[in-house]
């Protein structure tokens, strides 16, 4: 029971930290409050451990297990934890949908080119990392008995989201050097254009005197 | 104080999903409400709207 009551309430911060981070990150500020329902139902069940164990006087007390208060505790414990399980999932895919779109509205308006000469792991291993996190979060909420999941299955996805935050991170940091990539390019593709059409310009030139050259012999 | 049976073993009655009904009755409240400006203000997704949101965002390939 003890255990269980050190889980649930290690799944509560780590399920305040990605809020907290969500309405940050939020692009249109809005909040998502589903997991908060799951909150409230989790606290019903604290209260009612509270209830038993500090001996409140309940109507009824032999009644839907009451008699034996340790069963009935240890079954609402259960349920709070289950709750708070399913909480902490809800934020977990809310976090990993608000990173994806950041690091899409960032990268989107960088072409191809000026990415790969600044930031050429976006291609080998971020962009690969993110699609294979989006798909597992969301494949494990839509899972129904998210509830009764391990605590280890839990910590695994706090690790996924410590490295999607990375990712989003790393994404923000290249943004200087994918900006002065993409000013390098369009100058030397310039230059390129000039010395193109420079030589073109000398070519028909030279043509020209010579034309003339031969025409005045 | 003796608490009632029925209200003790009872779930706690919380709206399974958030619609435009609940963002309305959010919303006439803001006054006599004290938590969260956002969630006072209407500034929360439907479970709809989340739905879609990031349906749409997990079909968005990365660029």
């Amino acid at each position: 029971m003890e255990e269980k009551r050190k889980e649930t309430a290690e799944l509560y911060f780590q399920y305040k930290r990605l809020v907290i981070a969500c309405e940050e990150l939020s692009v249109d500020f809005n909040a998502f409050v589903q997991p908060v329902m799951e909150l409230s139902r989790a606290f019903d069940h604290l209260m009612r451990i509270e209830a038993v164990d500090k001996r409140l006087e309940i109507d009824y007390p032999n009644h839907d297990g009451l008699d034996d208060p340790a069963a009935y505790a240890y079954g609402q414990e259960k349920a709070a934890h289950s709750h708070m399980l399913r909480a902490f999932f809800d934020a977990a895919d809310w976090f990993s949908i608000e990173i994806r779109e950041r690091i899409i509205t960032s990268m989107q308006v960088y072409p191809y080119e000026f990415v790969k000469a600044a930031f050429p792991e976006y291609y080998s291993e971020v962009r690969t990392d993110v699609e294979a996190i989006n798909r597992e979060i969301a494949g494990l909420r839509e899972k129904k008995d998210v509830g009764n999941m391990p605590l280890k299955e839990a910590e695994r996805y706090v690790d996924l989201i410590t490295r999607l935050n990375n990712h989003l991170a790393d994404v923000n940091n290249r943004i200087p050097a994918i900006e002065e990539a993409g000013d390098r390019i369009k100058k030397d593709n310039s230059l390129a254009r000039v010395k193109k059409y420079g030589m073109a310009a000398i070519i028909a030139i030279i043509s020209g005197v010579i034309g003339w050259l031969i025409k005045g012999w | 104080m003796k608490i009632r049976h029925d209200v003790f073993t009872r779930e706690l009655p919380v709206p399974e999903v958030i619609t435009e009904k609940t963002k309305d009755a959010t919303r006439k409240n803001a006054l006599r409400f004290r938590g969260s400006v956002r969630i006072s203000t209407g500034r929360f997704f439907t479970t709809k709207e989340y739905e879609e949101r990031r349906r749409r965002i997990l079909n968005t390939p990365l660029p």
